[in-house]
């Protein structure tokens, strides 16, 4: 380990002194000022901050991608180039710690550039979220959908198994399940009866998963989501009465800072045990619109300016979905009708909504919603649109989720994001290290940098060579050894599109302490590691000196 | 054959195939080539270019990978840690980082070789000093000039106190200054029982400081020996008197013709260049002018010289060296008959028995104004060895 560490802050040293360490933060620090400036978004603060983090971290990733496959190819192919490497090699060091050290190194200067973007990262957007907010309803997303680390929980799946034998009984009865299995024989399987129905099987499937996401006109949707591990609890105080309005029966009532902290505009909140939503949010008030019902001879009756009110903030959760028309309204607006309903006491809450077409769209409501066991029933009926036309409406399963609040916060979240991108970084310092113990600086970097686009793109490159048996005969070898030989790339390379921090960041979910590892795992014991024993493995073998007669 | 265990580096039918990009055998750089070089010996590699010198190098470092044959170095693969461990190694060109000080690059090797934080420190200043470093310590290697960067070198390579010290055309780019200190270095290390491997051209420096010698041509071993056996010219007498006049010389000329010999050569001894250039320095030195260079080297490194030694090492060296001559008598009656045996060496013992004496001054340029008296040998026999003319200029 001592030679290791020894080659390590040698390289370490020669990483730091070299120019691109200091044109790296400039330029890391320049895109980070800029940025903001001329990227607007959709104008609003979260939009905005939501730009921020995710090109700050993707500038990050990508520039540090960049600057570690060029050091990590040079720092041995470069020391065989000139023979430096003449008086290490012959010093009390093995080969493999050499080689390890060099990798140790260029690990250090990333988690060292990393540090520094991190700070900068975030310093940035703190900055951006002290700036002022175009409503009260883009400050709430800013706090509550941005600055956050918001677990995610995916319904149950839909029955899609069920639905597709039903379907497939229904066209054998029919007998036209034959008489489509034969005409797909004719056409396009050239006889081939066993390809002709696994054909006509993922046609039907696939129709079957259509139906199962989509809701005919006054159709309904319900999902079933369990797991829900709720963290937090329910925040009480005695807040006084400051007026009320006799016209809508709003009811302003004072209370303490960090009660009104706790409090979202829109958010739920319980008075004299009446579930509200806040209507305004202030620095020392907040206003409240209860129904006509809720105040007539009620628990609010007696709220009158002055009297005291008994109000609980409690714990929320978000409910995030996004529906999609058959045929789109003339003002692109959906409207339903959605109850959330606790499994075990019965507790509901019911919502009328107007939503933007194929946008993703947030409900908060309490997490006294969520029974003990951590399930919750969700419904959602397919209203008409404004002018009174039906639709169908398709959500799908991947669409809707449950978001909530656990244990850890932005600050945290944001570490573990960048751990992803060091993750990334180590894998890439693997390659370059691997590359340059038997390559040349131009050659090891090419290497590498085929590495990072083919990484990057792995899951879409995985979905366009997936075999297709269907395609005629004459394409089909090809095909079949460009999967194959796909294979073995994606066997040997990560998904950085997967462990990418970005969309976590923006939508402010939560990078749980277990995908960090997970992804630890896989991409360094999964993949560095063996690279890494296999450069040692060439370095060892190799001679560093050439033959000079 | 001489005890494998008591020789530092043993090669045996040693030989480095170079092969193209289709294996196709392309150069033999070194051909079954079979060295002993043993403890505390001073051992010069002489080649043309191209002879296979840098190559045996590499191999007993493990830089190169022999094609056939075997190498050990103290017993073990060169590439063995514990080999490493004892081994310094200074290049034909200072391979240095020059992003780095002379200071750190001293304290990166002595890194290498695990040394405490306090003997680093010690010892890079030391070397510095003896290097004549010390005021440039905190400039980057990079921006030294060629001898600096040599000078810096032979520091690292000597961070370790090495038992087998190899190397590679050593004293080029260093001026005479340097080179001077440089062979006083080696002397130094020989008489504390270090094992030097030197590879030159410049045979003046062979000449001075090697006890034995392998010439290489074409990658095979032309001629190995001890150095005074190789130079000796015994059918000659040499007589170095006062200056003698004519008349003088004529009654010497007619004593020898009675006694039926002639004198050959009648000349005027030279100074060396050497010791002239090393005077006008010193008078530059006594005179403060400036240098925006290196300064003359310090005394050696005091871990590197011979300290004061207790009873009890000195013995131990010397039943050494008793041993060893023994060995060298052994292995030099099973030579087959014809070979000459090797003269006993008694330079080691010697140098051996010095050590009970208080260590000698430190070198230095002032201290160098008269050379060590260096063997009076006929240069043209290694010239001829080598295949050069007498009298070719040696600039390779």
């Amino acid at each position: 380990m001592h030679g290791i560490w020894a080659i390590a802050r040698h390289t370490l040293a020669h990483c730091l002194r070299m120019k691109m360490a200091g044109t790296l933060i400039v330029l890391l620090l320049l895109s980070l000022v800029v940025l903001p400036m001329v990227i607007q978004g959709d104008g609003t603060l979260a939009g905005r901050t939501r730009t921020l983090l995710a090109y700050g971290a993707g500038i990050t990733a990508l520039l540090l991608s960049v600057v570690t496959l060029l050091l990590s190819a040079g720092v041995i192919a470069s020391d065989v180039r000139t023979k430096q490497v003449f008086t290490v090699a012959t010093k009390p060091v093995s080969r493999w710690q050499y080689v390890l050290g060099r990798w140790l190194g260029v690990v250090v200067f990333d988690i060292l550039l990393l540090a520094v973007s991190t700070v900068a990262v975030y310093a940035f957007a703190q900055q951006l979220r002290r700036q002022e907010a175009l409503n009260p309803m883009d400050r709430r997303t800013v706090e509550t959908e941005v600055f956050v680390a918001r677990r995610q929980i995916a319904p149950k799946p839909s029955d899609i198994a069920t639905l597709f034998e039903r379907k497939r009984k229904q066209l054998q009865e029919e007998n036209r399940y034959q008489e489509a299995l034969d005409a797909l024989r004719r056409t396009k399987t050239n006889g081939d009866e066993q390809e002709a129905r696994e054909i006509l099987e993922e046609q039907i499937r696939s129709d079957a998963a259509s139906e199962a996401q989509s809701v005919g006109p006054g159709g309904h949707f319900r999902w079933r989501f369990h797991g829900i591990a709720l963290a937090g609890t329910e925040l009480r105080e005695t807040g006084w009465v400051v007026s009320t309005d006799p016209q809508d029966g709003t009811l302003r009532i004072s209370a303490s800072r960090p009660f009104l902290g706790r409090l979202v505009y829109g958010g739920p909140v319980r008075v004299n045990a009446v579930d509200l939503r806040v209507t305004r949010l202030a620095e020392d008030f907040f206003e409240v619109r209860p129904t006509l019902d809720d105040r007539a001879g009620g628990r609010l009756a007696a709220l009158i300016p002055g009297a005291f009110a008994d109000i609980v903030a409690d714990p929320t959760i978000q409910i995030s979905f996004k529906a999609s028309p058959a045929v789109a309204p003339s003002d692109k607006l959906l409207r339903s009708f959605w109850e959330i309903i606790n499994p075990a006491s019965g507790l509901r809450y019911m919502e009328f909504r107007t939503d933007p077409v194929e946008t993703p769209a947030t409900l908060t409501v309490s997490a006294r919603l969520v029974d003990p066991n951590g399930q919750l029933e969700v419904g959602y009926l397919n209203l008409p649109d404004s002018a009174g036309r039906s639709t169908s409406v398709t959500i799908l399963d991947r669409d809707v989720s449950v978001l909530y609040h656990s244990s850890g916060g932005f600050e945290g979240n944001f570490l573990r994001a960048m751990g992803l991108v060091l993750l990334q970084l180590v894998f890439l310092a693997a390659v370059g290290v691997f590359a340059g113990s038997f390559l040349s600086f131009p050659v090891a970097c090419l290497i590498g940098f085929a590495t990072l686009p083919l990484s990057m793109a792995r899951g879409f490159l995985s979905d366009s060579l997936r075999v297709n048996t269907h395609m005629p005969s004459a394409l089909d070898a090809l095909t079949i050894v460009g999967a194959w030989a796909y294979r073995v790339v994606q066997v040997l390379l990560p998904d950085f599109a997967q462990t990418s921090p970005v969309d976590w960041l923006v939508g402010g979910l939560n990078i749980s302490w277990e995908h960090l590892g997970q992804v630890a795992v896989l991409t360094l014991l999964a993949r560095a590691a063996p690279i890494l024993a296999i450069a040692c493995l060439i370095f060892h073998k190799r001679e560093l000196a050439r033959v000079q007669v | 054959m001489p005890d494998v265990d008591q020789s530092v580096v043993v090669a045996r039918n040693l030989t480095k195939v170079f092969r193209d990009f289709w294996l196709r055998e392309k150069v033999t750089a070194v051909a079954d080539l079979d060295l002993d070089i043993r403890p505390r010996e001073v051992f010069g590699l002489l080649g043309p270019n191209g002879s296979g010198k840098s190559t045996t190098i590499k191999m007993i470092l493990g830089l190169l990978y022999p094609t056939r044959g075997r190498i050990a170095v103290f017993g073990r693969l060169p590439t063995d840690v514990r080999t490493k461990a004892r081994i310094g190694f200074l290049p034909e060109e200072s391979y240095l980082y020059p992003f780095l000080d002379a200071r750190e690059t001293l304290d990166f090797y002595g890194r290498l070789f695990r040394q405490p934080r306090r003997q680093r420190r010690r010892r890079c200043d030391m070397l510095l000093d003896m290097v004549g470093l010390g005021s440039v310590a905190y400039r980057r290697v990079g921006e030294y000039s060629k001898g600096m960067q040599r000078r810096i070198g032979l520091a690292q390579a000597l961070i370790n106190d090495p038992d087998l010290l190899i190397l590679d055309e050593p004293t080029s780019g260093m001026d005479p200054i340097g080179t001077r200190q440089f062979k006083d270095l080696i002397r130094t290390l020989a008489m504390r029982g270090k094992t030097v491997i030197l590879s030159s051209h410049l045979l003046a420096d062979v000449e001075d400081v090697c006890d034995r010698v392998c010439i290489l041509y074409g990658g095979r071993q032309r001629a190995l020996g001890r150095m005074d056996e190789l130079l000796a010219k015994d059918s000659l007498t040499q007589i170095t008197t006062d200056k003698l006049d004519p008349r003088t010389l004529e009654t010497v000329r007619q004593a020898l013709a009675q006694s039926g010999k002639e004198i050959r050569q009648v000349s005027a001894p030279r100074d060396k260049l050497e010791s002239l250039f090393l005077r006008i320095v010193q008078e530059a030195q006594e005179q403060r002018m400036a240098t925006g260079g290196a300064t003359s080297g310090g005394p050696i490194a005091e871990f590197l010289r011979a300290g004061p030694q207790d009873a009890r090492e000195v013995l131990t060296r010397l039943v050494a060296a008793a041993e060893f001559e023994a060995i060298s008598q052994e292995a030099a009656a099973q030579k087959p008959a014809g070979q000459a045996p090797p003269a006993q060496d008694t330079r080691v013992l010697g140098q051996l028995i010095q050590l009970d004496q208080p260590p000698a001054e430190p070198a230095s340029p002032q201290g160098a104004e008269t050379p060590p008296e260096a063997p009076q040998v006929d240069r043209g026999v290694l010239e001829g060895l080598l295949g050069r003319s007498e009298g070719t200029q040696e600039n390779s």
